[in-house]
């Protein structure tokens, strides 16, 4: 078996897989152009690699002479597809010496096609048989050398300068490593293919052709890029990863914070109540002659007000379960006060300006007041959430209540980004907590909310910017 | 006498904090809102003390303390509050909050917080009664003998007076007499002790 086959198959091999590879990348990110440059790169060397192959196999001039000539064709793809890939990759590398480059080649193809022989050599007057030190027969050739040949080997010159200025100019910026390992392998590459190809074509080196050998620096050079941006992203991802679930566990403890604290307002009333009706009740029966009838009144006031506390805890319960709490009439003016209310320290802290109006003489709507809290409850720790994004001197909140088709409307405007264009009703479902994240609190539930009132829960964005939350509920039925 | 004004907008709350009052025989005034509460006259006679909410639709507790103090009222003040709310306590007490009390407060508790700010109304109070008492007294002196009565509490003699007013020994003895008579006071310490409750001090020359 002959070594020298089996080295260039291999090498061949390599150059149409990392060519596949930038294929690949390219099919996913179709705006960077240095993937299908890179790739047109990989595939020439490719060819360059059978060419040099048949070229050392050719016992025959004339037909070492054809070879040649679309060996020539591809070196200059390898070329223009590697100048032009350096040019989309280190933006800095100079316009100028690209075209240079580039239009030495292509009137290096014109005299290799147009004028006698190739663009090496004029007349390939014979091939001779060379014994490698392990005994593999391969060809060389002997012939007069084209007096344009310059056209290719001035390549070899432009083309380092052209790489090392490019990098130099580019010191500074972003993807520093990857630069320098790119511009290493760019010169490995083509010093080594120059001066080699050179030397075999002046009859001074008894040598295959071997610039697909020296290819293998490029090949060796864009796979460490590739693996270096795939652990980079890796990281990256890991990194986002663990800010979304600080995030998403920062609105947990918020969303708890807030629902705690309306509970415990809600549920202290009664049990405020209760305790100072009983210690009253008591120190009343130490009297000798106690009054019964306000010590009835005491009791049926402790009655009433577990029965408070009851109804609330039970609302509370079916609320997080998504259930429906019993429908009460509910004024909303009153309930939205309440919600801002609880809100008020933070809407402070954030220095938001907020604005409510509320029309006069809003009716009635079908609800539970704890359900309708919240609603407002979510909407606004959205709306906080939104606007504190924005620069402090532009968080503004805009809640409003009226009177509309039969029902009444809350709007809900912040000044924050908005929401993402391609808006569907799966916003309703991003914002969804499962049991194990604990509240069942969000969008989701208040949609469920206000659905089972017979109401509607719409979202989009102001045309000033900004999102709107409307929220319609049907007048409570007598 | 003493009255316990209760602000709170929850009926029931309101009700049974009434009667832990009465049943330690404190009267109480129950008010279920901040405008309700301003609306009424009080009488400045009787010692008396706030227990308000702080949290409550249109006005707030704090916001009621503030108008209460821009308005110079020596009414205390004890907030209750439905959760411990530390940035709104701190705001409360440094505006000169007598208590800041959690709900559901403790009757005792409840009761040695209210006792606390009753008396120091009462004091308060009764510093005030004498301090109009004194300054009252001291508009009755005619200009002049207000004059003599800032030398004497310098602890000058007669004659030092008569020099440093310009006037005659003679005449600033019968001043004297009708200072002492008119601030009902046998001695110049006692005189001195008087100014000193108005902030009348000595002034050295």
């Amino acid at each position: 078996m002959n070594i020298l086959v089996i080295a260039w198959s291999m090498i061949c091999a390599a150059c149409v897989l990392l060519g596949l590879i930038q294929v690949f990348l390219w099919s996913h990110d179709r705006n960077e152009p240095a993937y299908p440059l890179f790739a047109a790169l990989a595939f020439s060397a490719a060819v360059v690699a059978i060419l040099e192959m048949a070229l050392f196999l050719s016992d025959n001039p004339a037909r070492y002479q054809q070879l040649l000539r679309w060996q020539n064709v591809a070196i200059a793809g390898v070329i223009l597809s590697l100048v032009w890939a350096i040019r989309a990759y280190i933006p800095t590398a100079r316009r100028w010496l690209a075209v240079v480059i580039s239009l030495c080649w292509i009137l290096g193809v014109l005299v290799n096609f147009l004028l006698p022989g190739n663009l090496t050599f004029s007349e390939v007057h014979a091939v001779n048989a060379r014994t490698t030190p392990w005994g593999d027969v391969f060809y060389v050739p002997e012939g007069t050398v084209n007096p344009f040949k310059w056209l290719a080997d001035v390549t070899v010159v432009l083309l380092p300068i052209y790489v090392i200025d490019a990098a130099w100019r580019a010191r500074e910026s972003a993807r520093r490593a990857q630069r320098i390992v790119i511009t290493v392998g760019v010169l490995l590459f083509i010093l080594f293919a120059g001066v080699e190809a050179g030397l075999v074509d002046e009859g001074l080196l008894d040598a295959p052709y071997m610039i697909s050998a020296a290819f293998l620096s490029m090949v060796l050079a864009l796979t460490w890029v590739l693996a270096h941006d795939a652990v980079q992203a890796r990281s990256l991802a890991l990194k986002v990863t663990e800010a979304q679930q600080e995030k998403s566990r920062i609105l947990q403890a918020s969303l708890m914070g807030e629902v705690s604290t309306a509970l415990a307002h809600e549920l202290n009333q009664p049990l405020a109540a209760m305790l100072g009706n009983a210690q009253a009740g008591r120190k009343f029966l130490e009297d000798p002659d106690p009054d019964l009838d306000e010590i009835r009144d005491i009791f049926d006031d402790i009655v009433r007000d577990n029965r408070r506390a009851r109804d609330i805890t039970q609302n509370v319960r079916r609320l997080l379960d998504g259930a429906d709490e019993p429908e009460t009439p509910v004024d909303l003016e009153r309930e939205l006060r309440e919600v801002l209310g609880m809100l008020q320290h933070e809407v402070e802290r954030q220095g938001v300006a907020l604005q409510f109006e509320a029309v006069p003489g809003l009716p009635e709507v079908a609800g539970g007041r704890l359900a309708i809290q919240q609603v407002a409850l979510n909407l606004l720790l959205n709306a906080l959430q939104a606007v504190a994004e924005q620069p402090s001197g532009n968080r503004r909140i805009r809640v409003r209540a009226a009177e509309r088709e039969g029902g009444a409307e809350i709007l809900v405007e912040d000044s924050g980004p908005g929401l993402p264009e391609n808006l569907d009703a799966s916003i309703f479902d991003a914002f969804v907590s499962t049991r194990s994240g604990g509240l069942g609190v969000g969008l989701a539930v208040c949609k469920r909310i206000v659905e089972s009132r017979g109401g509607r829960l719409d979202a989009g964005n102001q045309t000033a910017g900004g999102a709107a939350f409307r929220v319609w509920l049907p007048v409570a039925s007598a | 006498m003493a009255i316990v004004y209760i602000v709170d907008d929850d009926d029931a709350v309101r009700k049974s904090l009434s009667r832990v009052l009465r049943a330690e025989g404190i009267e109480a005034s129950c008010h279920p809102s901040a405008d309700d509460f301003l609306r009424q006259t009080l009488d400045p006679e009787v010692t008396s003390c706030l227990l308000l909410d702080v949290r409550m639709p249109a006005m707030s507790g704090l916001e009621l303390q503030r108008r209460l103090a821009e308005a110079g009222s020596d009414l205390p003040v004890i907030f209750l509050t439905g959760h411990g709310d530390i940035p709104m306590s701190v705001k409360a007490m440094k505006r000169g909050a007598a208590d800041f009390l959690t709900k559901p407060v403790d009757a005792e508790d409840l009761l040695r917080a209210i006792r606390r700010a009753l008396s120091v109304h009462r004091r308060a109070r009764e510093t005030a009664v004498l301090e109009s008492g004194i300054r009252a007294r001291i508009d009755s002196l005619t200009p002049r003998e207000r004059e003599v009565m800032h030398q004497l509490i310098t602890g000058v003699q007669n004659k030092v007076v008569a020099e440093r007013l310009g006037i005659s020994v003679k005449t600033v003895k019968i001043h004297r007499a009708n200072v002492m008579k008119k601030m009902d006071v046998r001695s110049v310490t006692e005189l001195l002790h008087l100014c000193h409750l108005v902030a009348i001090e000595p002034v050295l020359p």
